[in-house]
C-alpha cells in the first residue's frame, strides 16, 4: 500500500466501516444475511436492526449466553446482606428496650431483609441488563431512523473499504432500499 | 435497680377528680377549650372512668382513674418507627418528645387509650402560663402521656444518691397521689418488698386492666369490696 | 410479501399511539389547568394544616388514624395490579395483554407516588418525617426495624424503585421511536431517555430476558408491599385489626380495586385517545372475567373474616363488628355490599356485559366506589370502638381532609394526563410484535389470537 498522502485519507483508509442496508420486511432482511453468510462473512460482523423483536425462525438466534442471572444472584446476596445488617446490625448497635420484646427479632429482621433482597435484585439486574445491552451510549451509534416505521436494517462492520464496496452488492443484490456508509465503526 | 409501680384503691376512689386537676398542673398539660374536647381532643394525663351501675333508682356510681399503665409489655413501644417511646430499666415506659414525628400509631395499639396527641400549639388561658412548671418539657404536636411524674422521680432519686443511700418509700410522691385526700393512690418500688405497693400489690383484691392482653401493666387496682 | 409481512403496518401503529405525543389540542390544557387547579387547592389545605396543626383534622382520641390513612390503603391497593397484571400477563405470556401493559404499569407508579404522599402529611411534624429513613442520628441511633410502618417505608420504596424501572424497560424501545419522529427540545429528551437503543438483535435479547427476570421478581414484592400495610394494622392488638387473615384479604383486595381501575383508565384511554382498534372489546372481556373472579374473592376474605368476629362473639371485637354493620356505619356497608360484590357479580357474568365498554366503566368505577367505603370500614370503626367503652368515639372529616383527597385523586389524574403527553400509552412494540406473529401464523382477523403460539416468544434469544 502507498504511502498516505493526506492525514484524513489515512484514517480512512484502516478505520472499519459500517453499512446498513435497509429492507422493506424482515424476510428480505433474513435472505440478505443469509447471503452475507454465503459469501463468507461471519455472522457476528453483522447485525439486525429492528423495531419489534425478530420472529423465531426468520434469523438464526443471537445465541450469546446471557448473564443476566449473575447479576440477580449477586444482587439477591447484596440485598440480603444489607437488609440483614440493617435490621439486626443497628437493633444491636443501640439496643434499646421496647414492648419487652428482644432486641432482634428474626420475624421482623426477615421483613426487611425480604425487602432488601428484593431491592437487590430489581438494582443489580438493572445495572446487569444496561451493561449487557451496552446502554447507555455515549457515541453516536450507526442506526438509520427509518427503522423505527418498520423496516430492517443489516448492518455489516467491515474492516477494509475495500471488502465494504463488495459488501454493498450483496446488500443491494438482496434487494435493500438504501445503504448507508459509517465511518469508523 | 427500681421497678416503679402504683396501686389504686377502688375502696378509697371517690371520684373528686382532684389527682387529675393535679396532674395538669404538674405535667404542663394543655388545655383543649370546651369546643376541642367536644370533638374528643381534650388531654388528661390522668382522667376519672365514670360508670353507672344499675337502673333507677338503684343507680350507683363507679369511678376509675385510669392512666399510663407503664405496661413491661407495652404494645405502644415496639411500633413506634423512630424509638419515640421505649422502655426504662426502671420499668418506666417512656416518652422523647424529641423524636416523636408524630405518626399516632403508639395512641391506636394502647388498648387503654391513655395517650394523648398535641392537636394544636399548646395553650392555656390567663393566667394559668403563670403557673406552668419549669421542670417539665411543654410539648409541641407530639404524642404525651402519664410518666409517673419523672421530673419527681430524678430528683428524688438524685437527693438519695446525694444522701448516700435509697429512696425511702414514700419519698417520691407523683403529683396525684401527693393530691389524692383518701389515699386511694399508692407509688413506691415494687422491687423493695417492705415497700406499700409491693404489699398492696398482692392483695386478693388486686387486679389490672386487660390483664388478658399479657400487657402486664406496672398499675395495680384493688377493686371495691361488697359492704352490703 | 410485504403487505402481511409483521412490519407493514408498523408505522401506522407508530401514528396511532404516538398521535397524542407529538399533538396536542386545547383539551389538553383544558384538563391539565381544572386538574391543576384542584391541586393547587389541595396543596392550600396542607399549607393551612402545616401552619395550624393536625386538629384541623377530624381527628380525635380514639380515632388517631382516618382519611389520610384511609386514601393511603386505597391507593396503594390501587397501585397492586397495575405492575402485577402486567407481570402476570406477561409471564404467562398472555397474547390479549399487549395493548394494557404501559397502561397499567403507569398506573401503579402514579398511585403509589400519590400513595406515599399520604403517611408524611399524616405525620403530626411532617417537617421531621426524615426521621424514618435508614440512617443514624447524631447519637448513633437507627430507626426501630421492629416497627410495621418502618416495614411500610421499605417495601414503598422497594415496589416504587421497582415499578418505575419495570415501566421504563420495556418503553426504551418506543422512545426510540419518538426520538426518530420528535423535533427540538423534545428531541434531545428522547435521545436521553432512549439510551442509544437502536433495536439490536442483542438489546433485544437482553430486553425480553431482564422483563423475564423483573415481571418474576416485582410480583412477589406487590404482593409483600399489600402484605406489609395489612400489617400496620394486623399488628396491633386493635380488636378486628389484629386478625391473621388480613395480609392476604388486604391483597385480594388491592388486586380487585386495582383491576377496576386499569379498566377505568383504559375505556378512558380508548374513547380519548381514539384507540378502538387496539383496546379491543376482547380486552375489556378478559379484564371483566378477573374482575368477576375477584370479586368473588375478595368477598369470599371478607366474609371468613367476618364471620369469625361474629360467631365468636368476642366482646371488644363484636362492638366493632356491630357498629360497622348496624351502627351510623351501615349505609357504608351495604354501599360496599353493593359495589364489591352485587353489582360486579351479576354484571360480569355475562360476555355482552363484559364487552360492552360503557358498562366496563361504570361498574369499575363503583366497584372503587365500593372499595374506598371498604377501607373506611376497616379503620374507622374499628378505633372507634376501643377496649374500654369510656374511650369510644367517632370521626368526621373536615373541609381540609377532603380538599387533600380531592387533591389527591386529582394529582393522581394529573400525572397520567402529563404521561400520556410525554410517552405512548400503549406499547407500540408489543402491539406491532403480536400483530407480526398473527401474521406468521396466518390469522387475517385482527384481535384473535394466533393459532400457532409461537413459544416463548420474549424468551427466545435467550
Amino acid at each position: 500500500m502507498d504511502k498516505p498522502v493526506d492525514k484524513h485519507e489515512a484514517r480512512q483508509d484502516t478505520s472499519r466501516t459500517v453499512l446498513i442496508g435497509l429492507y422493506d420486511d424482515v424476510h428480505a432482511a433474513g435472505r440478505a444475511v443469509d447471503g452475507l453468510e454465503k459469501h463468507g462473512i461471519a455472522r457476528d460482523k453483522i447485525s439486525v436492526n429492528s423495531s419489534v423483536p425478530l420472529p423465531v425462525g426468520t434469523f438464526r438466534a443471537y445465541t450469546r449466553p446471557s448473564r443476566l442471572p449473575y447479576f440477580s444472584a449477586l444482587g439477591a446476596f447484596a440485598g440480603l446482606i444489607a437488609g440483614f445488617s440493617l435490621a439486626a446490625g443497628t437493633a444491636m448497635l443501640y439496643p434499646i428496650a421496647t414492648g419487652g420484646k428482644p432486641i432482634v427479632s428474626l420475624p421482623t429482621v426477615g421483613v426487611i431483609t425480604y425487602e432488601f433482597t428484593m431491592l437487590g435484585i430489581i438494582l443489580f439486574t438493572l445495572v446487569g441488563v444496561l451493561y449487557e445491552m451496552g446502554l447507555p451510549r455515549v457515541k453516536k451509534p450507526p442506526y438509520d431512523p427509518r427503522v423505527s416505521d418498520g423496516c430492517v436494517g443489516v448492518l455489516v462492520t467491515c474492516e477494509t473499504e475495500q471488502i465494504s464496496f463488495e459488501i454493498e452488492g450483496i446488500l443491494r443484490e438482496y434487494g435493500a432500499a438504501t445503504i448507508t456508509r459509517f465511518a469508523g465503526g | 435497680m427500681y421497678k416503679w409501680a402504683m396501686v389504686v384503691d377502688l375502696d378509697r376512689c371517690t371520684g373528686c377528680a382532684a389527682c387529675v386537676v393535679a396532674c395538669r398542673a404538674e405535667n404542663n398539660v394543655p388545655i383543649a377549650g370546651e369546643e376541642e374536647a367536644g370533638k374528643g381532643r381534650a388531654s388528661f394525663w390522668m382522667r376519672i372512668e365514670r360508670y353507672w351501675e344499675g337502673e333507677y333508682p338503684n343507680v350507683r356510681a363507679r369511678y376509675m382513674p385510669v392512666f399510663c399503665q407503664q405496661c413491661a409489655n407495652a404494645p405502644c413501644e415496639p411500633v413506634c418507627p423512630v424509638y419515640a417511646t421505649y422502655h426504662s430499666a426502671e420499668g418506666l415506659n417512656v416518652q422523647v418528645y424529641n423524636r416523636c414525628v408524630g405518626t399516632r400509631y403508639c395512641a391506636n395499639n394502647c388498648p387503654y387509650a391513655v395517650r394523648y396527641f398535641n392537636w394544636f400549639d399548646p395553650r392555656w388561658p390567663d393566667p394559668l402560663p403563670e403557673q406552668l412548671n419549669p421542670d417539665v418539657t411543654v410539648r409541641f404536636r407530639v404524642m404525651e402521656k402519664c410518666t409517673f411524674c419523672i421530673q419527681r422521680i430524678r430528683r428524688g432519686k438524685e437527693l438519695a444518691k446525694m444522701a448516700g443511700r435509697r429512696v425511702i418509700d414514700g419519698e417520691i410522691q407523683p403529683a396525684c397521689v401527693q393530691t389524692c385526700a383518701p389515699g386511694a393512690l399508692v407509688f413506691g418500688d415494687l422491687n423493695d418488698p417492705a415497700s406499700r405497693v409491693a404489699r398492696l400489690a398482692m392483695s386478693p383484691r388486686r387486679f389490672r386492666l386487660h390483664e388478658d392482653l399479657g400487657t402486664e401493666p406496672a398499675v395495680f387496682y384493688l377493686k371495691e369490696q361488697s359492704y352490703g | 410479501m410485504a403487505s402481511d409481512s409483521p412490519f407493514g403496518s408498523a408505522a401506522r401503529v407508530n401514528d396511532d399511539i404516538l398521535r397524542p405525543v407529538l399533538q396536542t389540542t386545547w383539551r389538553f390544557y383544558a384538563v391539565v389547568a381544572l386538574l391543576g387547579s384542584v391541586v393547587l387547592w389541595g396543596a392550600f389545605a396542607v399549607w393551612y394544616l402545616l401552619s395550624t396543626g393536625i386538629g384541623v383534622f377530624g381527628l380525635n382520641r380514639p380515632v388517631y388514624w382516618a382519611l389520610m390513612i384511609i386514601n393511603f390503603v386505597f391507593f396503594v391497593g390501587l397501585s397492586h395490579s397495575g405492575t402485577l397484571i402486567s407481570a402476570i400477563l406477561r409471564v404467562t405470556h398472555a397474547e390479549w395483554r399487549r395493548p394494557i401493559t404501559r397502561g397499567a404499569e403507569a398506573m401503579t407508579v402514579f398511585t403509589i407516588m400519590v400513595a406515599a404522599a399520604f403517611p408524611l402529611i399524616h405525620l403530626g411534624r411532617p417537617w421531621v418525617f426524615y426521621y424514618l429513613i435508614p440512617y443514624p442520628d447524631l447519637r448513633g441511633l437507627w430507626p426501630n426495624f421492629r416497627s410495621p410502618l418502618i416495614w411500610d417505608f421499605i417495601a414503598i420504596s422497594t415496589y416504587l424503585t421497582g415499578s418505575i424501572i419495570y415501566l421504563y424497560l420495556p418503553m426504551i424501545p418506543d422512545l426510540a421511536v419518538i426520538r426518530d419522529r420528535s423535533h427540538g427540545w423534545r428531541r434531545y429528551l428522547y435521545i436521553a431517555l432512549s439510551l442509544g437503543w437502536t433495536g439490536s438483535e442483542r438489546e433485544w435479547s437482553r430486553l425480553s430476558r431482564v422483563l423475564g427476570i423483573m415481571a418474576v421478581v416485582i410480583i412477589p414484592v406487590a404482593v409483600s408491599v399489600h402484605s406489609i400495610v395489612s400489617w400496620d394494622f394486623a399488628m396491633t392488638i386493635v380488636p378486628v385489626w389484629h386478625s391473621t387473615i388480613f395480609a392476604p384479604y388486604f391483597v385480594v383486595g388491592a388486586i380487585y380495586s386495582g383491576i377496576a381501575l386499569v379498566i377505568t383508565i383504559m375505556v378512558l384511554i380508548r374513547w380519548v385517545f381514539n384507540l378502538q382498534s387496539y383496546l379491543q372489546p376482547r380486552q375489556f372481556d378478559n379484564l371483566g372475567k378477573l374482575l368477576f373472579v375477584m370479586s368473588v374473592i375478595w368477598f369470599y376474605f371478607w366474609f371468613a373474616d367476618a364471620l369469625t368476629t361474629w360467631y365468636g362473639r368476642e366482646p371488644s371485637e363484636f362492638a366493632v363488628l356491630r357498629y360497622t354493620i348496624l351502627g351510623p356505619f351501615a349505609p357504608l356497608f351495604w354501599t360496599m355490599i353493593v359495589c364489591n360484590l352485587v353489582i360486579p357479580f351479576w354484571t360480569m357474568m355475562f360476555k355482552q356485559l363484559r364487552r360492552n365498554v360503557l358498562v366496563m366503566l361504570v361498574v369499575s368505577l363503583l366497584v372503587n366506589v365500593g372499595m374506598y367505603s371498604e377501607r373506611i370500614l376497616i379503620i374507622v370503626p374499628a378505633l372507634s370502638r376501643g377496649r374500654l367503652p369510656s374511650a369510644w368515639g367517632s370521626y368526621q372529616p373536615t373541609w381540609v381532609e377532603i380538599s387533600i383527597t380531592a387533591a389527591a385523586f386529582a394529582g393522581f389524574s394529573l400525572l397520567y394526563v402529563l404521561f400520556t403527553k410525554f410517552f405512548p400509552v400503549v406499547s407500540m412494540w408489543e402491539v406491532k410484535e403480536g400483530m407480526g406473529e398473527r401474521a406468521e401464523a396466518g390469522v387475517k382477523e385482527p384481535g384473535t389470537p394466533p393459532r400457532k403460539t409461537v413459544e416463548g416468544a420474549e424468551g427466545a434469544y435467550g
